[in-house]
């Protein structure tokens, strides 16, 4: 059984990527609070950026980790398979455009590809992979009908992603604007997924699976939430400040999307590290038919 | 409603699944024209293997009714009690109490919330883990002991 302080083996994944993201946090805190202070008195113009953006593609690169052992959990034909599918995929696109994105050269073909995998591409995957995984939510009974509050809140991230994406579409048509109003669309329908999945993780409980589920919500809003917050201090605050509080966005959230399938790791670990009857013990005994064989 | 000659003929072969196999058993209890059908195709069977000389196992329906009635009472007294907690026990740690008591209605059946949960476990965990978390619910119920105690 697992304990509190069982750190050990995947089913303590989900609390190793706490404890790493809080960890990171506080260190990524003190960091830029040093760099405030130090970088107008040293007259530093480098900043923390590359170091940033290498932490949210290790998240990243977990994500796909613990996506492809719950992938491999699901038999073919299995109704979460696909779900798990397309979520891995989008984790792996997400990854390879966070590493092609490192390369040098922000005006490069290479560079837009990466932008692409990791806006549009990724977020299409993962909005395909949860509406299937909602499907099975719903098939099974935890299908739900949101309230107004639920609506209000999904309202407000649409409200914002939508304003954005006025504001992107009334400039010049460039490619990147063109991947930044498809990456708003996607984040609208990935606020309504999440309000949903949020809801039916909620009537679930407190379970493993319903932590899983949760977190991918959670994500989304991280993101919604937080791109809106620094959409709003944009203009009161200089550029290079917001640029660096970035950070502070896609860390949580590439950490909470990552916690998510670390969830779903843990609960097939804890359930298949317990059992110790064999396979042929555990069928529900069919008496007619044993009755036949006598 | 009493059930067609097909139907006995495959509850007497024991090819029917378990919860279709308890409603017959329920109604031949209360049904002696059912139960002189089954006897008569019992005893057909029989014959026929007679014929085929010896051929292949024959089976006696009255055993398997008798079997599956004391099954039906063992799911009502013994280890369903068991079962029924333990299962909800699963799906709490794996789903949590919201899960738990959407599934369960007041007057279901111990089996039939045990493939409730598996069917559930099956779809969100996978195959593998389901099977683990059956074997946690069943452990120490001694599934196997009691198929062979209700078959002598």
């Amino acid at each position: 059984m697992t304990t509190a302080e069982d750190w050990s083996g995947l089913q303590s994944a989900p609390r190793w990527i706490m404890g790493v993201t809080g960890a990171y946090l506080c260190l990524g805190l003190f960091v830029f609070y040093v760099w405030c202070h130090a970088a107008p008195a040293l007259s530093l113009q480098a900043s923390p950026g590359d170091t940033e953006a290498l932490s949210v593609v290790g998240m990243t690169a977990a994500q796909a980790w613990f996506c492809l052992l719950a992938l491999r959990s699901f038999q073919p034909g299995a109704p979460l398979r696909r779900a798990w599918f397309l979520i891995m995929l989008s984790a792996a696109t997400h990854l390879v455009g966070g590493v092609l994105g490192q390369l040098p050269g922000d005006a490069s073909p290479i560079h837009r590809i990466a932008l692409l995998l990791s806006g549009p591409v990724q977020m299409a995957l993962l909005a395909a992979g949860l509406l299937a995984a909602l499907v099975v939510l719903r098939r099974f009974g935890f299908g739900v009908r949101p309230k107004a509050t639920g609506w209000a809140v999904a309202g407000i991230l649409v409200l914002f992603t939508l304003t954005r994406f006025g504001e992107t579409a009334s400039k010049q048509v460039t490619a990147g604007n063109a991947i930044s109003l498809a990456r708003n669309l996607l984040l609208c329908v990935l606020s309504i997924e999440a309000l949903f999945l949020w809801l039916s993780a909620g009537r679930m409980g407190r379970g493993l699976i319903a932590k899983c589920w949760r977190a991918f919500a959670i994500g989304i809003f991280v993101i919604g939430f937080g791109e809106a917050a620094l959409w709003a201090i944009g203009s009161y605050f200089p550029a290079w400040l917001v640029a660096a509080l970035e950070w502070y966005v896609w860390f949580p959230a590439a950490a909470v999307f990552a916690l998510a399938p670390a969830h779903a790791v843990a609960a097939v670990r804890r359930a298949t590290g317990r059992s110790t009857r064999s396979s042929s013990d555990l069928r529900v005994p069919v008496f007619p038919r044993t009755a036949a064989a006598n | 409603m009493h059930p067609r000659t097909a139907t006995l003929v495959a509850f007497s072969d024991a090819e029917l699944d378990t919860g279709r196999s308890q409603r017959i058993a329920r109604h031949l209890q209360d049904c002696p024209e059912c139960q002189a059908a089954l006897d008569r195709i019992s005893k057909e069977k029989q014959d026929l293997s007679a014929l085929a000389g010896g051929a292949g196992p024959v089976v006696d329906a009255r055993r398997g009714l008798a079997a599956v009635l004391a099954t039906m009472a063992r799911w009502r007294e013994g280890p369903a009690p068991e079962m029924k907690s333990r299962a909800r026990a699963q799906v709490e740690i794996y789903f949590g109490c919201g899960a738990a008591s959407f599934m369960e209605s007041p007057d279901i059946r111990a089996d039939e919330l045990l493939g409730k949960t598996l069917a559930l476990m099956t779809a969100f965990l996978g195959q593998e883990a389901a099977e683990a978390v059956a074997g946690e619910i069943l452990r120490g119920l001694d599934c196997a002991a009691l198929t062979a105690e209700v078959l002598p």
